[in-house]
C-alpha cells in the first residue's frame, strides 16, 4: 500500500516549473533539461552526443543555449531547468557558433560508409556546412569478430559507444583513450572485440550518431556496402528468439535482409537488442529453412504437405496414443521463445482437448 | 575563525577566485564530511613557485590546509602532488609525520595514493636533479622543442621518460574513524595522492575526477566544489600558494595586506631565474632588473609571458606594463600564475604561441569539440602546416573555443592566438 501511495504520489505530484525560453513563459516539470525543454516547446536544437537513454555528456558542444547570467554559453542537454531562468535557443550567434562546431567536427571526420546515417554529415548538408581544413584521419580498425564494424575515421568522439557499453551494458568494452589529437575510441586495451568482454549486443551500433560503428554483415566480403541506410525498406516486427517481446526493425533490400535495427524509445526494449535479435538472421534466407510442412510417406521420406494434412497426421497420432496409453502418457513443454498468450493456448490444449496436467515451459526454470 | 584577514587573497593557481568565498561557502554547506585539497599539481609552463614553496616552506603550507579545515569543519585532506615532483613527496610526508607528532593532524595521516591519469598517455618524466625552475616545464618543452629552456632542463641532468615510480591506489572513499588532533581538538586527517600526470589534471575538476578513478576530464559546473566535490562532498581546493599566505595571515606572519603580494616564478633569458616575493603590480622590467638580476648578457627581448603559458605573449615594449589584474587586462590578458618568463632575440614569437597552442592541443582532454579540435587547428595555423583560413573563419573558431569549452583550457587558449596576432603580426591572413 505504502508502495502504491509513493508512485502514485510521485507520478502526479511531479512538480512544475516555469522559466523563459526564447521569449515565452514554458512550464516543464522539475528536473527537465533544458534539451526536453527545448524538444517540448518546439525549438529545434541539435544534438550529436546526447541519447535519451544515457546520462548527458555535454561534450559535442552541437546543443549549446544563451543562459542569461551564464559566462558563456551552456549545453541544453546537460543544464537543468530553473525557475525564471532566461535562455535563448536560437539566435545568430547560436547559428554561428553551431555551425563552427559542426566545421570543426568535419574537419577530422571521413562520412561513414552508409550502413547507418550519418548525423554529422546529414546537419552538414542540411545546413550547408564544410569543412576550412582537413586534418589527417585516425588509422583503420581492423577486428576479427564477424558483426561490430568500426571505423575510427568516421568517430566523432562523442563518446557513445563508451557510455553505452559501461551504463547500460555494464561491460566497458570499449574506452576512449589517449588526448588531443591522440585521442580515440578502441576496444578495451586496443584488442578485438572478441578479447574484451564485450557481448556482441551491438547496442554501440545503435548509439552511434555517425555509422563509425556499423553491422559488418551490411557489407559484403570485398567491402561493398549492400545497400545503404536510406535504400533500405524497414519492416517493424517483433523478435522471436525469446518470450520479452523485443521490436526489432528489419531492413530489406530486394528482399534480402541487410540488417537489424531497433529504436530508441520504442517497446518495452527501448532500441536495446541482445546479439541474437540483432545479428542472428541468416536463416531468413537459408537455403534449408523449413517454408512449409513436410510429412514422411509410406517409405519414411520427407514430402511437401498442406497444413490440414500435418495437423490431421498431428490430431491422429495423439488421438492414437491418448486411446491406447490414457491422457497423461501425454505431456506438453512450451519453449521459452513463446509469449505468455502462446503458453497459456498450450495449456489450455493439455488440460481442455488432451485432458493432462502435464504442462511445463523452459522459462518456468 | 575569524577569517576577515583573507579578505583580499585571491586564489594562486591562475584563476585568481576570492579564496575567502570559498572557505565560507564550504563552511555554510551541512553535514560533518567535507574535504580540502591542496592543488600542486603545478603545470602552467614557466611556473615553478609551488615547487619552491613545498621544498622550503612545506609546514606553513599544511598549517594554512589545517586551519581551512577547522574553518571548513572538514575531517579528510589531501596534497594533490604532480608526479614530476618526486623529492617533494618525500618532504610532504615528513612533514605531515612531524605534524601529527606535534599534534595538530589527526594520527594515521601520511597514506599515499595515487590518482588516475588518461589511458594510453606516455610515463611521467624522469625529474632527478632538475632545478624547480627546469622542471616546471619539463614536459611542454621537451614535447614542443622550446630550445631556450630545455637547455637550461638539459644542463641540470638530463631529461629522460621513467615509468610512473608508484604503485598505490585510488583514495578510497572511506577513512575509517579519526580521532581528533591532539593539539586543536578538531579531527584532520591529511594523506598525499600523487596526481594523474597531465597539465588538465590541475583543473580542479578533472583533478576530482582522476581522485575517484575516471580519465581526468572536467566537470560540468555548477555544481562547483564547494558544493559537491570529491565524492559529491563539499570540497575546498586551494593552490600550494594560496594556503601559505592564508597561513602567514592569519598568524599575522604577513605584514603587507593580503593580496598585495605574489611569488613570482621568473625564468628565460634572466641572469637569476628563480622564485621572487614582490609586490602586485610590479612591471616585468622591474622583476626583473631588480629581482632577478637583470637579461642575460647581451640579451635583447623579443616576446615575453605574463602569468604562465595560458596569458600569451606580450612583445618587449610592454616591459612597463603593471603585472596586476587591470594593468595585464589593459593588453588583453591577465596575471595568471605569476610566472613570466623572457624570450630572447633571435626567438621569433610566432614559434613560442605555435608552441604554447601545440602544448595546449596535445594536453586537451578531448572532451568537447572546441578545444579539442579549436587548439590543434590554431597550433596548425601558428606552426604553418596548414594555411591561415580567412580572417572571418579564424574569428568563430576562436569565438566558439572561448564561448563553447567546457573548462579554462579551451576558453582561454585562444588568446595566445590573439595575443600574437595584436602585438606582432600585421598581415590579416598571416603567410
Amino acid at each position: 500500500m505504502a508502495t502504491l501511495v509513493l508512485l502514485g504520489g510521485g507520478a502526479c505530484m511531479k512538480s512544475k516549473i516555469t522559466f523563459t525560453l526564447d521569449g515565452q513563459t514554458i512550464e516543464v516539470p522539475a528536473g527537465s533539461t533544458l534539451l526536453e525543454a527545448c524538444r517540448q516547446a518546439g525549438s529545434e536544437v541539435p544534438t550529436l552526443c546526447h541519447d535519451d537513454r544515457l546520462h548527458p555528456y555535454g561534450g559535442c558542444r552541437m546543443c549549446l543555449v544563451e543562459m542569461e547570467g551564464a559566462p558563456r554559453l551552456v549545453p541544453a542537454c546537460k543544464t537543468q531547468v530553473q525557475a525564471d531562468m532566461q535562455v535563448r535557443s536560437q539566435s545568430e550567434k547560436l547559428e554561428r557558433v553551431r555551425t563552427t562546431i559542426a566545421q570543426m567536427l568535419l574537419s577530422e571526420h571521413t562520412p561513414g560508409n552508409g550502413v547507418q546515417e550519418d548525423q554529422l554529415q546529414s546537419y552538414a548538408k542540411k545546413n550547408k556546412v564544410e569543412a576550412p581544413l582537413r586534418f589527417a584521419s585516425s588509422a583503420a580498425w581492423e577486428d576479427r569478430n564477424r558483426f561490430l564494424g568500426f571505423d575510427p575515421q568516421a568517430c566523432i568522439l562523442c563518446d557513445r559507444c563508451v557510455r553505452y557499453c559501461d551504463e547500460v551494458m555494464q561491460c566497458s568494452a570499449l574506452e576512449h583513450v589517449g588526448q588531443g589529437s591522440q585521442a580515440r575510441i578502441q576496444p578495451t586495451n586496443g584488442q578485438s572485440f572478441l578479447d574484451t568482454s564485450c557481448e556482441l549486443c551491438g547496442g554501440c551500433i545503435s548509439t552511434c550518431p555517425t555509422g563509425a560503428l556499423y553491422e559488418k554483415q551490411a557489407v559484403d566480403a570485398d567491402g561493398k556496402v549492400k545497400a545503404r541506410v536510406e535504400q533500405t525498406e524497414k519492416t517493424r516486427t517483433v523478435c522471436t528468439f525469446c518470450g520479452v517481446g523485443c521490436v526489432l526493425d528489419v531492413h530489406t533490400h530486394q528482399r534480402q535482409v541487410v540488417k537489424i535495427s531497433a529504436e530508441a524509445g520504442v517497446g518495452s526494449n527501448d532500441g536495446h537488442l541482445c546479439n541474437k535479435g540483432r545479428f542472428a538472421w541468416q536463416f531468413i534466407h537459408h537455403p534449408d529453412r523449413l517454408q512449409q510442412p513436410l510429412l514422411r510417406n509410406a517409405d519414411g521420406h520427407l514430402q511437401a504437405a498442406s497444413w490440414e494434412q500435418a495437423y490431421a497426421r498431428i490430431r491422429e497420432g495423439f488421438t492414437r496414443i491418448q486411446n491406447q496409453y490414457g491422457s497423461d502418457s501425454i505431456g506438453f513443454l512450451a519453449s521459452s521463445r513463446c509469449t505468455n498468450e502462446d503458453v497459456y493456448t498450450l495449456q489450455k490444449l493439455a488440460r481442455a482437448v488432451i485432458g493432462t496436467n502435464n504442462v511445463h515451459s523452459c522459462a518456468a526454470t | 575563525m575569524d577569517i576577515r584577514c583573507l579578505e583580499g587573497l585571491r586564489g594562486c593557481g591562475g584563476a585568481g577566485f576570492a579564496a575567502a568565498f570559498k572557505w565560507e561557502a564550504v563552511r555554510r554547506e551541512a553535514g560533518g564530511d567535507k574535504v580540502v585539497i591542496c592543488n600542486a599539481d603545478e603545470g602552467e609552463p614557466g611556473t615553478f613557485k609551488d615547487g619552491w614553496l613545498l621544498r622550503h616552506h612545506v609546514q606553513t603550507i599544511l598549517r594554512g590546509m589545517q586551519k581551512a579545515a577547522q574553518h571548513c569543519g572538514a575531517t579528510r585532506g589531501f596534497v594533490y602532488l604532480r608526479p614530476e615532483y618526486q623529492a617533494h613527496g618525500g618532504i610532504l610526508l615528513e612533514a605531515i609525520a612531524a605534524l601529527v607528532e606535534e599534534g595538530l593532524l589527526s594520527a594515521g595521516s601520511g597514506q599515499v595514493y595515487a590518482a588516475q591519469s588518461f589511458p594510453g598517455r606516455p610515463a611521467v618524466l624522469a625529474s632527478s636533479g632538475l632545478s624547480d625552475c627546469a622542471l616546471a616545464s619539463l614536459d611542454w618543452h621537451v614535447q614542443h622543442g622550446a630550445q631556450e629552456l630545455v637547455g637550461q632542463a638539459t644542463a641540470q641532468g638530463g631529461v629522460e621518460l621513467a615509468p610512473p615510480s608508484h604503485g598505490y591506489a585510488l583514495p578510497p572513499r572511506e577513512s575509517g574513524p579519526i580521532p581528533p588532533a591532539p593539539s586543536s581538538g578538531h579531527p584532520f586527517r591529511l594523506d598525499l595522492c600523487w596526481g594523474g600526470g597531465a597539465y588538465i589534471c590541475g583543473e580542479e575538476t578533472a583533478l576530482l575526477e582522476s581522485m575517484e578513478g575516471r580519465r581526468p576530464q572536467p566537470r560540468h559546473k555548477p555544481p562547483f566544489p564547494t558544493q559537491s566535490g570529491l565524492w559529491g562532498l563539499p570540497t575546498l581546493i586551494n593552490n600550494v600558494e594560496t594556503f601559505w599566505w592564508a597561513e602567514r595571515l592569519l598568524t599575522g606572519d604577513c605584514k603587507t595586506p593580503a593580496g598585495s603580494h605574489r611569488l613570482y616564478s621568473v625564468s628565460g633569458a634572466v641572469q637569476r631565474p628563480g622564485v621572487y616575493e614582490a609586490p602586485v603590480g610590479l612591471s616585468a622590467r622591474a622583476l626583473v632588473e631588480d629581482f632577478a638580476g637583470g637579461l642575460r648578457e647581451g640579451a635583447e627581448v623579443s616576446c615575453w609571458i605574463p602569468g604562465g603559458a595560458a596569458t600569451g605573449i606580450l612583445p618587449g615594449s610592454l616591459l612597463d606594463t603593471p603585472l596586476s589584474p587591470d594593468g595585464l587586462s589593459a593588453v588583453g590578458t591577465a596575471p595568471g600564475t605569476a610566472a613570466v618568463v623572457i624570450y630572447s632575440q633571435p626567438t621569433d614569437p610566432r614559434t613560442i604561441a605555435a608552441q604554447i597552442m601545440r602544448f595546449f592541443a596535445q594536453e586537451s582532454c578531448s572532451q568537447c569539440t572546441p578545444c579539442r579540435l579549436g587548439c590543434r587547428a590554431a597550433a596548425a595555423w601558428l606552426e604553418g602546416s596548414e594555411a591561415f583560413p580567412q580572417v572571418e573563419v579564424e574569428a568563430q573558431w576562436l569565438e566558439a573555443m572561448e564561448l563553447g569549452s567546457i573548462c579554462g583550457l579551451g576558453f582561454t587558449a585562444p588568446l595566445v592566438l590573439r595575443q600574437w596576432r595584436r602585438w606582432f603580426c600585421s598581415a590579416e591572413v598571416p603567410a
